[in-house]
């Protein structure tokens, strides 16, 4: 009597042990494979780059071949690697780059070009326009090379925040400092601006052999959806020359996601939710 | 007696042990369970723990052929505790547990009768032991094995120690196996 009532236990709790996974199973998945909602602003000159992040779940085969855009036939991918591997999901990345083969005389007149989506050639063999979130491309002729200011250094540490120092060759103008992201990522995005020794403002002076240095950082919350968004800035410092020309200095800064098992968790619930 | 008792120990020893050389077993399940089916069948006593064992190691032979051949999925290690693993390929670990564990209870229970009927009462002890000691592995190892599913920290050393446990019991029954073959000639020939 004894014998049966624990060969009858245990034999329940090994169908109730399966029967729960089966059942939790789907709710680890991710309804399809897709890319990071990103923010990121870059500039179509030979050589600066940025990365795409998709995520999929562990054994899905429909990854992405190839990316590109009919607006900027000069951007190219790498193929695509493996980032981070989670329980259920893995996480992709594609690095991207402007060849020299863009078409620079149409470019430099252009004014900056919004792109919500890219072609993706998958390896199923489906050709599809998928979202990656907002890339604003900057023109080359915007850019406004050969200034009167030249980087020094920059750097990024474990904590996300990263430095760049600069050094005023020639005596400028500094106008403004933007980014199209600034509003959007509000209190997500932190930075102190400093001309020598002083916090900056606008418009200032700055004389020739004065340091130009920038502290900024990312202070997501680990469980806030903002910790999986990538973002790509293109900081814009404009300032006028000793000839009256505007000029643009552009800092690069990015936020790449190391996300922890509870956010992508977090986050297939999210996109489940949407799904239904 | 003693040579179908020897085949039988290789054949559980053939199915113990994997020694692959780029993916390819040089010592294939499938000439296991013949020789398991072989050795089952040259047995002089039959016993009713011998026939579910004859049919279990048949339908572990259907089942090493079909991986062969390729149409069951291919055998997974669990090592990593923190992935998630595919619900037919964990189905595919459960049934061959669960066939392993029919295999073993038919030939314990087997020996363990016949060891009796020639007053072998310690023998008989030990057979059973194997078989609880295999029991409790695989009851371990069926209960956990769905956590793969959705990766629990837990997993993976669960399984290896479950796993160890079969492998020991198995080595554990190769010996008795062995040793009983020989006890029951020499009792034979007394007799």
């Amino acid at each position: 009597m004894r014998k049966a009532f624990f060969g009858w236990s245990i034999f329940i709790l090994i169908v109730a042990s399966w029967a729960y996974n089966i059942y939790s199973h789907p709710t680890s998945r991710l309804p399809e494979g897709r890319f990071l909602s990103h923010l990121i602003e870059v500039s179509d000159s030979p050589g600066d780059s940025f990365m795409l992040y998709y995520i999929a779940n562990n054994d899905d085969k429909r990854l992405p071949v190839s990316v590109s855009n009919e607006g900027l036939p000069a951007l190219q991918f790498y193929p695509i690697s493996e980032y981070m591997t989670f329980r259920s999901q893995k996480l992709y990345r594609l690095i991207g780059h402007f060849n020299s083969g863009s078409d620079e005389a149409s470019s430099a007149s252009a004014g900056p070009l919004t792109i919500n989506s890219v072609d993706v050639y998958y390896s199923d063999g489906t050709l599809e326009k998928s979202d990656i979130g907002e890339m604003i491309v900057y023109r080359e002729g915007e850019r406004g090379g050969g200034g009167s200011i030249s980087g020094v250094s920059s750097s990024s540490s474990s904590d996300g925040t990263s430095t760049a120092s600069f050094r005023v060759e020639k005596a400028v103008k500094v106008t403004g400092f933007s980014s199209a992201f600034l509003n959007e990522l509000g209190s997500a995005f932190t930075y102190e601006l400093y001309f020598g020794t002083d916090a900056a403002v606008f418009p200032r002076a700055i004389d020739a052999g004065t340091p130009i240095s920038l502290t900024a950082a990312f202070p997501a919350p680990e469980n806030s959806q903002l910790y999986l968004q990538p973002v790509t800035m293109r900081l814009r410092l404009e300032y006028t020359d000793e000839a009256g020309i505007g000029r643009v200095q552009m800092i690069p800064m990015e936020r790449h996601p190391y996300p922890t098992q509870a956010a992508i968790r977090e986050y297939v619930k999210a996109q489940r939710r949407a799904a239904k | 007696m003693r040579t179908a008792c020897s085949q039988i120990a290789w054949g559980i020893g053939l199915t113990l042990f994997d020694f692959r050389i780029n993916g390819f077993d040089l010592l294939p399940d499938v000439l296991g369970f013949i020789l398991i089916l072989i050795g089952l069948a040259n047995l002089p006593d039959r016993q009713r723990g011998f026939g579910i064992a004859m049919a279990a190691a048949a339908v572990m032979l259907a089942l090493s052929i079909a991986e062969l051949a390729g149409a069951m999925p291919a055998t997974v290690t669990i090592s990593q505790s923190d992935r998630s693993y595919s619900l037919s390929a964990l189905s595919a670990i459960g049934l061959s547990t669960l066939c392993m564990l029919a295999l073993l209870y038919g030939l314990c229970e087997g020996f363990a009768r016949t060891a009796a009927s020639i007053d072998r009462m310690e023998a008989a002890r030990s057979f059973r032991a194997v078989w609880h000691l295999s029991l409790a592995m695989s009851v371990i190892m069926l209960f956990v094995l769905p956590f793969g599913l959705n990766g629990i920290g837990f997993l993976s050393i669960v399984t290896l120690l479950a796993g160890l446990g079969q492998f020991a019991a198995g080595i554990w029954l190769i010996v008795l196996v062995r040793r009983f073959g020989r006890e029951y000639a020499a009792t034979a020939l007394r007799e």
